[in-house]
C-alpha cells in the first residue's frame, strides 16, 4: 500500500480541526501589541517587523542585573503554547479510533507512524502559515508593506538595536528558526505522547519552553525562536543557524525514538 | 488460514491479562469466546489482530510470527469495541476511504457490504448523525467489505435490534462458508450457541474450551 495514501488520510483527518482557528487568533492578539509599539515610533511597518515582533521573546535574563526587565513575554509564550495545544492529541485520538482500521489495512506500524510524523510537520507548517498570513493581513490593514526588511526606528525602539538586519537575517530569525523550533517542540510532544499521557507530554514541553526563557543557549530548544537572543540583535547572542540546526536534530531524534517505541507498543482502545 | 497462539501470556501495566493461552484456529470455522466483562476476550482479539504483542509466547499467522515477521495479519477484518469512523463523512464515504488504502475492492463491493448490513449506500447523512445501531452496522460492513481471511468481531451484537442480530448471524455464517476464520467475542451465550463451531470460556485471562 502506498505510504502517500496514509499521509493523505492523516492530512484529511488530522488537519480538518476547528482548533486551527487558534493560530490566527494568536497573531491578531500579538499584532494588537505591535500596533501600540508602532504608533509610539510613528514609523511605517513591514511583514518583517511584524514577524520579528511576534517571535521577539525576551533578552537573556541576567540574575545579577537587578534592574533588568524580567517579565515573562506572555505573547511569545502564548504562540508556543498555542501550537503545542493545537497538535497535542491527534496521534492518540486516531490510534484509539479509526486509526486502528487504517493501520491494519496498511499492515505496517512504521508506515502508520511515519505518516503521523508527516502530519505533525504539516500541522505545524499550517499553523505557521496561518501566523504569516494573519501577520501579512494585519500589516496591510495598518498601511504597511509586505517586505522582509525591518524599519530602523522600530528596530531601535523595540530592540535598542540600530544594527540594520538584512532580509536573510530577518527571514532566518523571524521565519526559519521559529518554524523549526515549533516543529521540534511539536514532534517531541507527539513522541512523548507514546510514552506517557498527553497532558504530561504537554507539561514537559511547556517546561522546556519556559526553561528557554531563563537559559540562553542554541542547545536550549526555544532560544532559537526568540529574535532578541539572536547574535544579530545581541552582541553575545546565540547563532540562530546553529539553533535551527539543533531543532532539526531534535526532530530527527524524536522521530527515531518514536519509531522504535511504536514498533512494540500495545495499541489499546479509548476505554483501556 | 492457520492461526497458532502458543503459550501466550500478556501483561499490561503490571496486570496479567492473558495467562499461558494456547489455541489454534483454522479457516472455515467460527470460534466463539464467552466470558464476563474484563475477562480478557477483547485482549485476545487484539492479540490475534497484532494490536498488542505477547509478553511471553508467540502468535503465528500461517507460520509468520506477529511482531517479528509481520506487523499484522495479511487479510483481516476487525470490529473491536465501538466502531469509529470520521464523523464528517457519510457511511459510504468512510468505507471508500478505508477501502482506498488497499485498493482491493471498489464501489460495487462497498455498496454490497453496506446493503448486506441493512444500510442504504445512498444515505447522505453524515456518520455523526447515525444511531448507535447504524454505527454498529457500518462497523460490521467495514470488517467484511474486503472479504478478509480472518474476521475478528468483539461484541458484534451491541446496539443491534433483533432483526440486526439475525442479519449479523447470517453474515457470519456466510463468511465462514466462504472460508474465513471468524472469531467472535460475546457475553451472550445464546448467540454463540447458535453461531460458533467451537466455544471457549475466558475467565481471568485463562481460556478453556467449552463443550457445545
Amino acid at each position: 500500500m502506498s505510504w502517500i495514501k496514509l499521509a493523505f488520510h492523516d492530512i484529511r483527518a488530522g488537519l480538518l480541526r476547528k482548533r486551527y482557528l487558534l493560530a490566527p487568533a494568536l497573531v491578531v492578539f500579538e499584532c494588537l501589541f505591535f500596533g501600540e509599539c508602532a504608533d509610539l515610533f510613528k514609523a511605517s511597518q513591514t511583514l518583517g517587523d511584524m514577524m520579528l515582533f511576534c517571535f521577539r521573546g525576551i533578552w537573556p535574563i541576567n540574575i545579577n542585573d537587578r534592574g533588568q526587565d524580567t517579565r515573562i513575554p506572555l505573547e511569545w509564550l502564548l504562540i508556543m503554547t498555542g501550537v503545542l495545544l493545537i497538535n497535542l492529541d491527534y496521534i492518540l485520538f486516531d490510534l484509539t479510533r479509526v486509526g486502528q482500521q487504517v493501520m491494519l489495512r496498511s499492515r505496517s506500524r512504521y508506515g502508520w507512524y511515519f505518516s503521523k510524523c508527516l502530519w505533525n510537520i504539516c500541522s505545524t507548517a499550517l499553523c505557521f502559515c496561518a501566523f504569516v498570513l494573519t501577520a501579512a493581513i494585519v500589516t496591510l490593514v495598518q498601511g504597511g508593506e509586505l517586505k522582509l526588511t525591518v524599519t530602523p526606528e522600530i528596530c531601535i525602539g523595540i530592540y535598542s538595536a540600530p544594527v540594520p538586519l538584512t532580509v536573510g537575517q530577518v527571514f532566518m530569525a523571524g521565519f526559519v528558526a521559529p518554524a523549526l523550533t515549533l516543529a521540534a517542540f511539536s514532534m517531541l510532544q507527539m513522541v512523548l505522547c507514546l510514552f506517557m499521557r498527553p497532558v504530561l507530554s504537554f507539561l514537559i514541553c511547556q517546561s522546556l519552553v519556559i526553561l528557554s526563557l531563563y537559559w540562553n543557549s542554541p542547545f536550549c530548544l526555544g532560544s532559537g525562536a526568540m529574535a532578541m537572543r539572536s547574535q544579530w540583535l545581541l552582541s553575545d547572542g546565540i547563532n540562530t543557524g546553529v539553533a535551527a540546526l539543533f531543532a532539526l536534530i531534535v526532530i530527527l531524534i524524536s522521530v527515531s525514538a518514536g519509531a522504535v517505541k511504536f514498533k512494540h507498543m500495545d495499541i489499546l482502545g479509548a476505554e483501556d | 488460514m492457520l492461526i497458532e497462539i502458543n503459550d501466550v501470556s500478556k501483561k499490561i501495566k503490571g496486570a496479567l491479562i492473558l495467562k499461558h493461552v494456547t489455541l489454534q484456529f483454522k479457516g472455515g470455522l467460527v470460534y466463539g469466546f464467552q466470558g464476563p466483562n474484563g475477562s480478557g476476550k477483547t485482549m485476545l482479539l487484539r492479540l490475534v489482530a497484532g494490536l498488542i504483542l505477547p509478553t511471553e509466547g508467540e502468535v503465528l499467522i500461517d507460520g509468520a510470527r506477529l511482531g517479528r515477521d509481520i506487523d499484522f495479519p495479511p487479510s483481516v477484518g476487525l470490529l473491536i469495541e465501538n466502531p469509529a469512523f470520521l464523523p464528517g463523512y457519510t457511511g459510504k464515504r468512510n468505507l471508500e476511504l478505508l477501502a482506498d488504502l488497499r485498493g482491493r475492492v471498489g464501489d460495487r463491493e462497498i455498496c454490497e457490504a453496506i446493503c448486506d448490513v441493512g444500510l442504504d449506500p445512498e444515505d447522505k447523512r453524515k456518520y455523526r448523525k447515525y444511531s448507535l445501531g447504524m454505527k454498529q452496522r457500518l462497523g460490521v460492513a467495514a470488517a467484511i467489505m474486503e472479504k478478509p481471511d480472518l474476521l475478528l468481531l468483539d461484541e458484534p451484537t451491541n446496539a443491534l435490534d433483533e432483526k440486526g442480530v439475525e442479519m449479523l448471524c447470517a453474515l457470519i455464517r456466510r463468511e465462514r462458508d466462504r472460508g474465513a476464520c471468524v472469531l467472535v467475542a460475546c457475553h451472550d451465550r445464546e448467540i454463540l450457541d447458535r453461531l460458533a463451531d467451537e466455544i471457549y470460556t475466558v475467565q481471568e485471562g485463562c481460556v478453556e474450551r467449552r463443550p457445545l
